[in-house]
């Protein structure tokens, strides 16, 4: 049976999830000690790995969505709220309350909805064809 | 409380910043192991500034905004992709496509309210 999004595609998505919130907290540690001017900005080495991580993201992601399905693909970036989150509350010692953890598992049960759908979608194109 | 004028930004990004994935899928399908041919490769380019403009947007309106009331509206950007999956590209949407749309929704919606 064919698979209109193959399973590595999703797996290369939540990598780039990843790589995005590395791109974000890398941006935040830069931010901290922006100073408005342009040779400190050059040298200011959180903000160019933020760039970098954030093109190899994009770079993945586009290459992913050449052998997957847009609406199943797209809704896994939501997973990097995920991430900001946990990494918030390692990193910046921001505290995680009960509504985060409540939103942090309904977007985990929203993404394998729609990975569950996408399988749905495949057994019933399936059948039809034989 | 958010203000007016950032509810109408956000709104706008939101929408805005969904056809950046949609150019991205249209460009994949021409990707090449050309890496040059692949730099004149323009809805690319065009998704990128799709996405690059449209979190300008974000981040000039949350902005020492109540999440709570924001976030929602940004994640409205996943019901337009999956409607652009449908137009544009013929995809298949089903109950449990959607289902799993609103659990997000409903899920970065919490994060918001806990962001309080």
């Amino acid at each position: 049976m064919k698979r209109k999004t193959p399973t590595w595609t999703i797996l290369l998505v939540l990598f780039c999830t990843v790589l995005t919130t590395s791109a974000q907290v890398s941006w935040k540690y830069g931010a901290d000690k922006l100073v408005i001017d342009p040779i400190a900005i050059l040298y200011n080495y959180n903000i160019w790995l933020g760039f970098f991580f954030y093109g190899i993201g994009a770079i993945l992601l586009i290459y992913s969505l050449k052998y997957g399905e847009l609406s199943v693909l797209y809704p896994i970036i939501a997973t990097s709220y995920i991430w900001v989150a946990i990494l918030s509350m390692i990193l910046f010692s921001e505290s995680l309350n009960f509504f985060k953890i409540i939103g942090i598992l309904i977007i985990v049960l929203g993404v394998s909805l729609i990975g569950y759908g996408s399988r749905k979608e495949d057994v019933e194109s399936y059948e039809v064809a034989i | 409380m958010a203000d007016m004028q950032s509810i109408l930004i956000v709104t706008f990004a939101a929408l805005w910043g969904s056809f950046g994935p949609v150019f991205f899928k249209k460009g994949a399908a021409n990707l090449t192991r050309d890496l040059r041919k692949n730099l004149y490769n323009w809805p690319l380019w065009i998704g990128v500034i799709f996405y690059g403009t449209s979190s300008m947007m974000f981040i000039y309106a949350l902005k020492g905004q109540q999440l709570s009331i924001l976030y929602p509206i940004v994640s409205t950007t996943y019901i337009w992709v999956s409607m652009w999956a449908m137009i544009f590209f013929n995809e298949k949407m089903n109950t449990w496509k959607w289902l799993g749309i609103a659990s997000i929704i409903l899920g970065v919606s919490l994060l918001g309210f806990g962001a309080v």
